[in-house]
């Protein structure tokens, strides 16, 4: 032991409180961090300082649509998908300024249009940002095709009766309430997804498909108490958590009394990598 | 007030490297003190550089628990790869270091460059000074700071190892200057010039 408070020893010291905080800030940093979720990388970047985004509008449409809307949508850019009014669909078409094109994509273009003889609006859209406003009641059915960017669906979309979601990279949030009998279908092999399916009574067979081979599926479902569940799953790699009511079941689940129901949902996953967190709430 | 030797060893080897070398190589806990010093500050770093990086990227995961989990998963895995390629350098760094010293007839053994080497790790304590200024302030200066306290740390290093080297092969601190960035240079042509000279 040296008993000299020297220059030797105040260095040691400081040395000694960079260990420390070096060890501790970092866990304290993990453990404590914001919970603040961004849709897309294009939010997030708007946070941040120095970097002047702005977004400028580049076009809009509007169409006048019929009931039984089915909705075809194709990006690697961002949608944000709002509550229409009537039967009124609104399109609008953003571009982001002050991106470089490393982040973005070389590839810019949007293509927005109505095929009215089959009653469905098709847009593809890469490196663009759209604001895509949806009368809830008359949709059909969606079919949405990520392959980069966020989607943002916030609207209850109450006649919805197919919904297919194929994603292999960027990131798909929805919440849809009031679904009755449908079918969702959500393919994911990278990317990650963060969604709300809430049933109301129905009759008849609903189903619900996941299938993952990469990236995320977190979802929670919601429905009444006399719907009755069907669970059935096939994992060859990844990881499923699946629960029925908080508790936590195998690849295999069937309510007593499923085949003679009014109301069922047939829920089939399949993961070969990546992860679905799936919650079953009545 | 007591001190204990190991404090006093660290402290002193910031301002005096060459007299703390000559003390850990006759007491023979030279390689003990080196790696000891690499370990705990390539965990330092590797912990920083990842929630400086990568940390705060995984906001943009709409999936709360997968940001959780993105964020574990990197700071675990940046962690444990910063550790290893640490090691790594500094074994197969300090190997081309001791050569380089013995092409200028140094007189040093393996076990006392890599001592002399593990001088390149101790002035990284500033990143975990720093640490708390870097994970609260934004992104990008976050990035700045750590990028410039990283530097300040390497270029310290560079110092204090190419003393350390100096006095222990019993040369100039130009050769051991040469020698301790020895690695640096050949990383440097691997990572960079050798790739670049390929797809030109």
């Amino acid at each position: 032991m040296n008993k000299n408070l020297s220059l030797g020893n105040i260095l040691g010291i400081l040395i000694l409180l960079g260990i420390i905080i070096g060890i501790l800030t970092p866990i304290i940093a993990f453990k404590y961090r914001g919970s603040k979720t961004y849709t897309s990388p294009l939010e997030w970047l708007l946070k941040l300082p120095f970097i002047n985004i702005s977004k400028k509008l580049v076009e809009k449409y509007s169409f006048s649509v019929d009931e039984g809307l089915n909705v075809v949508v194709y990006v690697s850019g961002g949608i944000e998908i709002t509550e229409g009014t009537d039967k009124k669909v609104q399109v609008k078409v953003y571009e982001y300024t002050g991106i470089p094109s490393w982040i973005m994509g070389l590839e810019k273009t949007y293509n927005i249009y109505y095929n009215k003889t089959i009653n469905t609006l098709y847009i593809d859209v890469k490196g663009y940002l759209i604001e895509l406003k949806l009368p809830s009641n008359i949709v059909h059915s969606i079919t949405l095709n990520i392959k980069g960017g966020g989607v943002e669906i916030d609207t209850s979309l109450k006649n919805l009766k197919e919904f297919y979601a194929k994603i292999s990279g960027g990131a798909l949030k929805f919440k849809f309430s009031n679904l009755a009998k449908s079918k969702i279908n959500i393919n994911i092999s990278g990317g990650a997804l963060d969604g709300e399916l809430d049933y109301t009574m129905f009759k008849g067979e609903s189903y619900l498909f996941l299938s993952v081979s990469g990236g995320v599926i977190d979802l929670d479902v919601r429905q009444p108490r006399s719907i009755k569940v069907m669970v059935e799953g096939n994992v060859s790699g990844g990881i499923a958590s699946i629960s029925i009511g908080g508790s936590h079941i195998g690849n295999f689940f069937k309510d007593e009394g499923y085949d003679v129901a009014e109301g069922k949902l047939h829920v089939v996953y399949r993961i070969s990598g990546g992860v679905i967190d799936l919650g079953i709430y009545r | 007030m007591d001190f204990p030797s190991i404090i006093r060893d660290l402290g002193e080897s910031l301002i005096a490297p060459r007299q703390v070398i000559r003390i850990l190589i006759a007491e023979r806990r030279g390689l003990l003190f080196g790696f000891f010093i690499v370990l705990i500050f390539s965990i330092i770093e590797g912990a920083i550089a990842t929630l400086t990086f990568i940390g705060k990227l995984a906001t943009w995961i709409p999936v709360g628990f997968i940001g959780w989990l993105f964020g574990g998963l990197s700071l675990l895995f940046g962690i444990t790869l910063y550790v290893i390629l640490s090691i790594g350098y500094w074994i197969i760094g300090g190997l081309i270091v001791h050569l380089f010293c013995k092409l200028f007839n140094g007189r040093g053994l393996f076990e006392q460059t890599l001592t002399a080497f593990s001088y390149l790790w101790l002035p990284a304590f500033i990143l975990g000074l720093g640490a708390p200024f870097i994970l609260i302030l934004d992104y990008i200066t976050g990035i700045g700071l750590f990028l410039l306290l990283f530097s300040i740390s390497f270029i310290w290093g560079l110092i204090l190892s190419s003393q350390a080297i100096s006095e222990v092969h019993g040369f100039g601190v130009g050769k051991a200057l040469l020698s301790v960035i020895s690695p640096t240079v050949i990383l440097f042509i691997i990572l960079i010039i050798i790739p670049l000279g390929l797809t030109l």
